[in-house]
């Protein structure tokens, strides 16, 4: 691992905390469900895996939900977070490998959160033995308002942001190409 | 397709042809789950506290009950709403008035849920899904 990939997952890292932080502090995002949240991490978790790939970006995702129920002072958070977290890349990373030619970037998001938020309503529903059936509509609301938003925050970046930043990604490219030519 | 041409294709356009049956499903679907969920009548406004009591009133009684909490709520002509709260955040007054099964109105810093049950299409558990969802596993 070199010192550059380091720099940026933990930088990426610190990113998605702050973000999580920053959501808390704001307002809910639809008054009638406090507890619908935003998902702004989801923007850092969707940059890693654009910037850095998956495998890096899966390290972000897990050390976010390490650090943010150790700084929340909420371990069981963990329970929430990490299943629904991990889940979500998953399904956001198979779709922006095989679909990014004929989706967008908002919708892999959209995707992103209907899963994160469908997970955690599971977990939520076998911790506290309830039928979770009435919240489904609610849950799909939020997903669309949440997954446009973190879609055009990632699209913003990913169409303006200079080139240098995916230095790491190109260097990996020629490494690749140099290897596959035999030099 | 490598890393590069993905990205490529993220900066070609924020919207995409098959972005449009992504949303006409999911809309559908909010329509039809929304329909299922909230269907049929409510009968029974019922208060649960953090203390574990829950209190059962007939939707069709009009009432006022004070909630040692600070909490007014009233029910009337079949609709339920908090009238005041003494809470920091208010949500469960700007809530509005509630008047259909596994409707719920939430108030997290005083820990008191009010829900309505009833005939709905879908079982949903007395609303409690929505608290779970509304709270975030909190209460």
């Amino acid at each position: 691992m070199n010192a550059k990939r380091l720099t940026y997952l933990g930088l990426f890292t610190a990113l998605a905390l702050i973000m999580g932080l920053l959501e808390n502090s704001l307002p809910p995002l639809l008054a009638f469900a406090p507890g619908a949240k935003m998902g702004l991490a989801n923007v850092v978790s969707l940059l890693a895996l654009v910037i850095l790939g998956f495998p890096d970006a899966l390290a972000v995702v897990l050390a976010r939900c390490a650090l943010g129920a150790i700084f929340g002072g909420n371990i069981s958070a963990l329970m929430y977070s990490l299943p629904a977290g991990i889940l979500s890349l998953v399904v956001q990373t198979l779709l922006y490998r095989f679909l990014i030619k004929r989706i967008s970037i908002m919708s892999i998001s959209f995707f992103g959160a209907v899963v994160h938020n469908a997970t955690q309503l599971l977990v939520a529903g076998i911790v506290t033995g309830v039928n979770l059936f009435a919240a489904l509509p609610l849950m799909l609301a939020a997903s669309v308002i949440a997954g446009l938003f973190v879609g055009i925050v990632v699209f913003t970046v990913v169409r303006f942001a200079p080139a240098k930043l995916y230095e790491f990604k190109s260097s990996q490219h020629t490494a690749k190409h140099k290897a596959a030519k035999g030099e | 397709m490598t890393g590069l041409e993905r990205i490529e294709h993220i900066k070609k356009s924020p919207f995409k042809l098959w972005d449009i049956a992504v949303y006409a499903v999911s809309a559908g679907l909010i329509v039809l789950l929304t329909l299922l969920a909230f269907a049929g009548t409510g009968e029974e406004v019922v208060i649960s506290r953090s203390g574990g009591n829950k209190q059962r009133y007939p939707l069709s009684e009009n009432r006022t009950v004070a909630l040692s909490e600070g909490l007014t709520v009233r029910i009337e002509n079949g609709y339920v709403w908090v009238e005041s709260a003494q809470c920091p955040d208010k949500v469960c007054v700007r809530s509005g008035r509630i008047n259909r099964p596994n409707q719920v109105l939430v108030c997290v810093p005083l820990g008191v849920v009010i829900e309505i049950s009833g005939e709905g299409k879908l079982d949903a558990g007395s609303g409690q899904s929505r608290t779970v969802f509304a709270t975030g596993g909190r209460l």
